[in-house]
């Protein structure tokens, strides 16, 4: 089709199976994705904002667009694929700490394509925290009806630099109408005792992309990813995050907690890549769908690369229905299986809403979590 | 200075006998359509087979080498002899195999083990089976042990031509294709209904000519209520040219019955184990295999089951060892279609001395697979930093209604544990031994006696380095 690319993203650290149909996956954007800007609430004293220009390649450090090309990001080369001509940069103050969490709210029309870029910059030993919230504007969550997509695309890449004992907590809700495709793109480096916590909900959109690559660099850095989502109806989410421990004594720990219902279709690509050198590493990671509806779909694949000796690395997976014991218990104080199903899964999303310092996020998770329940047909 | 113990190569001096001057005819390096012609000439081919032969040639160009796996780029098929005839007809007396041939089997233990603990034996050298027994009280009960090729013409050809590649057909991948067009040798099982096969069968396969490939094709029958268990051994001695291995087999697990499939694979490090193994399961019906994998150069080997019946069952015990110059690519694939199936798979890895060994499975329960469960549990033990492990599993699953378990563990020699032995008076050399010893009894322990003895002389694993 003429003014699309057809793009590969979320590619897998190690292939397997073409069969499988896992490798990678496939992406359709228009050839113009414009900017479409956050409106920021909730600005720090300690917080400095900037628009970086992307067009010229002038500034140094982190003020150069060079110095953030160079985090690669977990959809790959093909997933930079915004037009737009400059970034949001946040840049946290050395030694301060982000008292409430910078909202930046990215507020999509029902049509049209529009792709974000989001800088983060935590300077030494401080604490960079920030909450983005992605919806479609006037979206109405207790409207649970299917819809088809229609051609509209929210993007936004993310990338984060923590310099030494310096964090970045970074909190995403995603709410877009399932008639848009959304691509939520992570990159991140850590100096020493740095960190990169991000916890995301995905509750909209008809198509997801989302994906996270944390390069751990420095000694004793760390990576955590908490993560929650929800899919209905036909929706396709595919998502792909990458731990990379090169330093020693680095940890990563990612925990996924998944509903699907109807016939809703998921990829879940989770890697702990332990690279020589990383002596005293340890990673685990850890995933838990649960499958209500009688058509959907799960793919789960966990990898570990290891190629270093003294590493610590787990993953685990459960994939299916309510455990029967959990069904018992719910069962000996009155609650029916379908009121018990839709009890945990509400609770699932809810654990990770908890996560998140931001009343907005909550109230919304709250209603979306409503809405869903009530219309569920089991 | 403290050294660190260190875990000594699998001693390989027994399986690199050398046999010269024993082959007889060769269709020469390379591959082409009159070679394969040549080949199904001299194993008097029925048409269809000729035919089929030929077809799979044509698959075999037209599918690409797979990129997502272990490197196959020292692996140059114009410089492969497809075929090689050794100087002797298959013989099912001992006595009538020629001598140079009889003393590489006596020496690697194959009349020893029938006599002792099998019913049944095929030996393979390259490219033709040179002796296929089965005692009589077996065959007495109506099961069928023979060399594939001369199953075709017999009683059975039917049931051969009805089976034969339609579980891996060539369509599957290059090596699937590569093997219909120039397989040779192998056995085939039949297991009569009801029929309970005490006692193992046992096939060894043995690749003694440098540059040559082999592909025997292994084709078992179990049928309803019947029970076997089927060994697989093959080696090879070592060269400095390429050889490659890729057989077949297949196996057809009927309603309520019951196989059990041993492999102790010991190819040589300069050998391409590019091997197919696949079963389908009937309803109530069981699948177990037995996995070590401790040789080659270049290993690709998921044995996969088909559980198409409902209640039918499948296990997977597996245990791959990868030192200096090796890397193995192993692991399992079940597909569930059946209702309320079942599947384990239990793997274990060891790497060092800069070999490289990789875990990858798939695990597919369809939509009306419901009830189903799987379970997926995989160890990798590091036993030094120039080496590599790697797990790829993969889940897909398509109906609510299952329950779906994996777990994965990476790392190295426990230091607690080596510390707690150490304290009840185990050297430390000897405490990681029986450590390192220990991490494969999931596999020792599933095999008769005789095989899991076979199977720790070939990780002896000798513990050396002075500690202090």
């Amino acid at each position: 089709m003429a003014n699309t690319k057809e793009l590969v993203v979320n590619a897998l650290p190690s292939k397997t199976w073409y069969w499988l149909k896992i490798n990678d996956a496939r992406l359709s954007v228009p050839a113009d994705v414009k900017e479409l800007g956050p409106s920021i609430d909730n600005k720090d004293e300690h917080v400095t904002y900037k628009k970086l220009s992307l067009v010229t390649e002038q500034g140094e450090g982190k003020e150069s667009p060079a110095f953030w090309r160079n985090i690669k990001t977990g959809a790959g080369m093909e997933g930079d694929f915004i037009t737009g001509s400059q970034a949001d940069l946040l840049i946290q103050k050395a030694g301060t700490e982000t008292k409430a969490p910078v909202v930046l709210h990215y507020d999509y029309d029902k049509t049209g394509a529009y792709g974000d870029r989001l800088y983060l910059y935590a300077e030494k030993d401080s604490t960079l925290k920030v909450v983005v919230i992605a919806k479609t504007k006037g979206l109405d969550i207790s409207d649970t009806s299917e819809k088809e997509l229609n051609g509209s695309l929210g993007a936004l890449q993310t990338r984060i630099y923590t310099e030494e004992g310096a964090k970045v907590e970074l909190h995403m809700l995603q709410l877009l109408s399932e008639e848009s495709v959304y691509v939520s793109d992570i990159g991140g480096h850590c100096e020493e005792d740095g960190a990169i916590r991000v916890t995301r909900l995905e509750l909209g959109s008809g198509k997801l992309y989302a994906a996270a690559e944390v390069d751990l660099v420095g000694k004793r850095s760390d990576f955590t990813a908490e993560i929650g989502y929800s899919a209905r109806h036909a929706q396709k989410y595919d998502m792909n995050y990458v731990a990379r421990h090169r330093g020693r004594k680095t940890t990563c720990e990612m925990n996924v907690n998944g509903v699907l219902w109807d016939k809703a279709e998921k990829v879940f690509r989770g890697t702990i890549d332990f690279i020589c050198g990383c002596a005293e590493a340890k990673g685990n990671e850890k995933e838990e769908v649960l499958m209500l509806g009688e058509d959907v779909i799960n793919h789960t694949i966990p990898l570990i690369l290891c190629n270093e000796e003294d590493v610590e690395g787990n993953h685990g997976a459960t994939i299916g229905e309510l455990d029967q014991d959990t069904l018992f218990y719910l069962g000996s104080r009155g609650i029916d299986p379908e009121t018990a199903k839709v009890m945990v899964a509400a609770s699932k999303l809810e654990a990770v809403s908890q996560m998140i310092p931001n009343g907005e996020i909550r109230k919304l998770v709250d209603e979306f979590v409503r809405g869903t329940t009530e219309d569920a047909e089991l | 200075m403290r050294e660190k113990s260190q875990v000594d190569d699998i001693d390989r001096s027994i399986y690199d006998i050398k046999n010269e001057n024993l082959d007889e005819y060769s269709v020469g390096e390379g591959l082409t359509p009159e070679i394969v012609r040549k080949i199904s000439e001299e194993k008097n081919d029925p048409e269809w087979m000729r035919d089929f032969r030929l077809k799979s040639l044509e698959v075999y160009h037209s599918i690409s080498v797979p990129d997502w796996g272990p490197s196959i780029d020292g692996l140059d098929m114009d410089h492969i002899v497809t075929y090689i005839r050794p100087n002797t007809k298959m013989s099912a007396k001992w006595s009538d195999v020629p001598d140079d041939i009889k003393d590489t089997f006596e020496r690697l233990g194959i009349p020893q083990a029938e006599r002792e603990s099998l019913a049944g034996v095929g030996a393979q050298f390259d490219s033709e089976l040179v002796y296929h027994n089965v005692k009589e009280e077996v065959a007495a009960q109506g099961v069928i042990y023979s060399d594939l090729e001369s199953a075709m013409y017999g009683p059975y050809a039917d049931m051969i031509r009805e089976h034969f590649m339609k579980l891996i057909p060539p369509q599957d991948h290059k090596f699937a294709a590569l093997h219909g067009a120039v397989w040779s040798g192998g056995s085939f099982v039949y297991v009569p209904p009801g029929v309970k096969v005490e006692i193992p069968l046992q096939s060894y396969f043995r690749l003694n000519a440098p540059g040559a490939g082999q592909f025997e094709h292994t084709l078992i029958i179990v049928d309803e209520g019947a029970d076997l268990h089927f060994i697989e051994g093959c080696s090879a001695p070592k060269y400095n040219v390429a050889n490659l291995h890729a057989g077949a087999v297949e196996l057809f697990v009927g309603k309520n019955a019951k196989l059990r499939y041993s492999t102790i694979e010991n190819w040589s490090k300069n050998m391409y184990n590019l091997n197919t193994k696949r079963a389908i399961v009937e309803e109530g019906g069981t699948m177990e295999w037995v996995s070590g994998s401790f040789g080659s150069h270049v290993s690709y080997l998921y044995p996969m089951t088909i559980l198409q019946g409902n209640d039918s069952h499948m296990e997977f015990t597996g245990i791959t060892f990868a030192g200096k110059g090796q890397n193995l690519d192993t692991g399992a694939k079940v597909v569930h279609t059946g209702a309320r199936t079942s599947s384990y798979i239990n793997t274990k890895s060891i790497s060092k001395d800069g070999g490289i060994s990789t875990f990858r499975s798939s695990v597919v329960i369809g939509k009306n697979a419901k009830k189903s469960k799987n379970a997926v549990s995989c160890q990798s033990l590091m036993l030094d930093s120039i080496s590599r492990s790697d797990t790829i599993p993969a889940m897909d699953i398509r109906t609510k209604d299952a329950d779906v378990g994996h777990e994965a563990k990476i790392g190295k020699v426990s230091d607690d544990a080596v510390f707690y032995l150490m304290s009840r008076g185990i050297s430390e050399e000897d405490a990681r031994a029986m450590i390192v010893s220990g991490f494969a009894d999931n596999v020792s322990k599933e095999l008769p006696l005789e095989y899991a003895v076979e199977m720790n002389n070939l990780i002896r694993l000798e513990m050396k380095g002075s500690i202090g």
